[in-house]
């Protein structure tokens, strides 16, 4: 559908203009090179070069993009002292190491980088999440899917030779395992640390952005594509005083975006920030939203996974992956295309539909096991709560046991059914 | 191609009574809404009018807008050089040492030079060479203007802001005004600490000098209700928007749709008559609320229950 969209605006732009070199000569030369780059694929949306944040459900969630935009910057928040968002950092920086991409760490040491996760080695990881992607998305929109099918297949011919030789390599989105430890390839550069700024500094974050240029213009020579980690910025234990300050900070994340416009060929940062330090009701925050491309919120709540440790005690099938810990909530989605001011909307059918910047939309969990990071549509929790109901009726009901043996296989059956249903 | 509601389908037929002088038109957004739309439907109806629309962005670079005003239909780099169109880039550049006009056009060389240290005191002797620069470039190749305040801009490189005002003049010396467009206005007082007066006085001396100004501003709650735990970034966004919109003639504000999320529907956009002098002249702003919806299709503006269908 956005094919034949966008064939339609080139046309007109082109019949609009006497003399169509003009356009051409004013835009750039396109940026995705003919022989893309490795964890590089356009957009199933637009077109753009994407590349991945090592965590398919995020991907699925950015707009339907299915991937991260090169030239974008992605903020995480995290309202809790949990730290599930540098969870997603490390998978967005395994990635970047695994498919070979130039990987930069700011302000935390290098013992941040040796707790990244590894390969998983589990053949149904890759299977299972493909499938349940497919499945999914067959449900929700499958004229995307089959877009997708396509270009994965165009970008990586070798996809099903690599899965099935366990060779991941051509992958776009790897699976990892938390409790494994990356070894970096030899064909893959370790990730470059750029040190927090000096306690006493009047401009702090001065010397980050000195070393970010140098690394940039060499990666730019290269085409190198380059992944900027920048994680728990502001948290006082890396970062002085001074830099929490407006003008120091804002500046900073203003020349990123700018650096993220310049380089958009090869340039994505991430971004984890804690809120309970700077709340989302102070200004400094919200300006920090409005310059990045895209904000999402991981909002822990430990009493689900509490609920689901009793449910999980009564009726064994519930498996552990399927505990979310917390909300996930979207306060500004990437556009859906550079320069519409679209974000994405229920017209790309995917799970970004109804969450999209809009405060209390709180449809999206994330579930963090030992193996994975996923998140999914939040809709469990409502039916554990009706359960939760249930058991209470069943504690009066003499035979307790086959009614929860009972109430577990009707999770299932209703867990099944509101995925069915989308 | 998509469509996109005219301004006088927005604003009323008032709109017609407003290209006067100095008129401000003041648009509000939240997180989560993107005013662009806004923005290329004025500068569709200004450019395909002829008239001369001067462009200042000090969050977006110009590929932002040549590829959104693509989709809407509007060939931003064809009245880019014809001279009707003079966008001037505060964003790229904002808070990069001041690289001397090589190649701006070429995004991934420009960044060559910033490896240089930071020194403070470098704002001071290049800005007078600077402030001549970008308009000499200008000229001869590079349709687009930059400004640059430097990595820890001082008071005098605010005279970089300049361009804004020799540009209008320049083009305002034909006789006609131009139109202004300025969206950002925000980090010039948040992230490069200028005061939030001298920011106030730019628009005065602006509106000035052109015909009708637009500014686009950030409206989030939390950043316009101030309270006694406020610090000073809240504090002074506040009064910039707030004093903008006594002044304002009309008021433009998006916010999301206050009862949740819908599908169909991506948010209000709300006119008011601001306390302008509009209605001396004869047109008066009609106060509305409506809803708009963003899709692939373009833009509408329906009102609240008619479905939009």
């Amino acid at each position: 559908m956005s094919f034949r969209k966008r064939s339609v605006v080139l046309n007109t732009s082109g019949g609009n203009n006497p003399n169509p070199t003009t356009a051409a000569s004013g835009a750039p030369p396109s940026t995705p090179p003919t022989p893309p780059a490795k964890g590089v694929r356009p957009s199933f949306l637009t077109g753009v070069p994407t590349t991945s944040t090592g965590t398919a459900s995020l991907d699925a969630l950015l707009s339907g993009h299915e991937g991260l935009p090169l030239g974008s910057m992605m903020l995480i928040e995290e309202s809790s002292t949990t730290d599930f968002a540098g969870a997603l950092l490390r998978y967005y920086a395994a990635e970047g190491i695994v498919q070979g991409h130039n990987v930069v760490v700011i302000g935390v040491g290098e013992a941040w980088g040796r707790e990244l996760p590894g390969l998983s080695d589990r053949k149904e990881d890759n299977e299972d999440i493909k499938k349940k992607g497919k499945e999914e998305r067959m449900k929700i929109a499958w004229r995307y899917e089959a877009l997708g099918n396509r270009r994965t297949n165009d970008s990586s011919p070798s996809l099903q030779m690599g899965t099935d030789a366990s060779e991941p390599i051509s992958l776009f989105c790897h699976t990892y395992d938390l409790t494994k430890r990356l070894t970096i390839p030899s064909s893959s550069k370790p990730p470059t640390y750029i040190p927090p700024p000096p306690p006493t500094s009047s401009s702090p974050f001065s010397s980050i952005l000195s070393a970010l240029y140098a690394i940039l213009s060499t990666a730019s020579s290269t085409n190198t594509i380059t992944r900027v980690l920048i994680p728990n910025l502001l948290s006082p234990l890396f970062y002085p005083p001074s830099s929490s300050h407006p003008t120091h900070l804002l500046q900073f994340i203003h020349t990123l975006r700018s650096l993220t416009r310049q380089y958009s060929h090869i340039l994505t940062i991430m971004i984890s920030f804690p809120l309970p330090l700077y709340p989302r009701t102070t200004g400094l925050t919200r300006h920090l939203e409005h310059l990045s491309d895209a904000a999402i919120e991981l909002h822990p709540i430990p009493t689900f996974l509490a609920r689901f440790e009793m449910t999980k005690s009564s009726s064994s099938s519930t498996s552990t992956d399927d505990i979310p810990q917390g909300l996930v909530k979207v306060w500004k989605a990437i556009e859906g295309k550079k320069g519409t001011g679209i974000v994405g909307n229920s017209s790309k059918g995917d799970g970004s539909g109804g969450v999209v910047g809009m405060e209390g939309g709180d449809d999206l969990a994330f579930m963090l096991t030992r193996r994975r990071m996923r998140i999914e549509r939040f809709s469990l929790p409502v039916d554990e709560g009706d359960d939760g109901g249930d058991g209470e009726h069943k504690a009066h009901n003499p035979s307790s046991t086959v009614g929860e043996g009972v109430g577990g296989v009707e999770t299932g059956k209703k867990m099944h059914k509101v995925d069915l249903e989308f | 191609m998509s469509k996109l509601p005219t301004p006088s389908e927005i604003l009323g037929q008032s709109f017609h009574f407003l290209p006067q002088e100095s008129q401000l038109l003041l648009i509000t957004s939240v997180l989560g809404t993107s005013p662009s739309w806004l923005t290329y439907s004025l500068l569709h109806h200004s450019l395909t009018n002829g008239e001369n629309v001067v462009f200042v962005s000090f969050i977006n670079e110009f590929a932002y807008f040549r590829e959104g005003g693509k989709r809407h239909g509007l060939d931003l780099p064809s009245h880019l050089k014809k001279g009707t169109l003079t966008f001037i880039d505060g964003f790229s550049r904002l808070f990069l040492p001041s690289a001397p006009s090589q190649a701006p056009s070429l995004p991934p060389t420009a960044s060559a030079p910033p490896r240089v240290g930071v020194i403070p005191s470098r704002g001071g002797p290049i800005t007078p060479r600077q402030t001549q620069q970008p308009q000499s470039a200008a000229t001869s190749t590079d349709p687009i203007k930059y400004i640059s305040l430097g990595p820890s801009p001082s008071p005098s490189a605010l005279r970089q802001l300049d361009v804004i005002k020799s540009t209008l003049q320049k083009l305002g010396s034909t006789g006609v005004k131009p139109k202004l467009v300025i969206e950002g206005l925000e980090v010039l007082i948040a992230a490069a600490g200028v005061d939030v007066r001298v920011v106030e006085d730019l628009v005065y001396d602006l509106r000035e000098i052109s015909s009708t100004t637009t500014i686009l501003l950030p409206s989030d709650s939390v950043l316009l209700q101030t309270s006694p735990s406020s610090t000073p970034l809240e504090l002074s966004h506040a009064n910039l928007v707030i004093s903008l919109g006594h002044t304002a003639d009309a008021i433009l504000s998006l916010r999301l749709l206050d009862t949740g999320v819908a599908k169909d529907i991506s948010g209000v956009l709300k006119v008011t008559r601001g306390a302008g002098n509009l209605g001396e002249t004869g047109g008066i702003v009609e106060e509305k609320e409506m809803l708009f919806y963003e899709s692939d299709a373009g833009v509408r503006i329906f009102a609240r229950g008619s479905g939009g269908h």
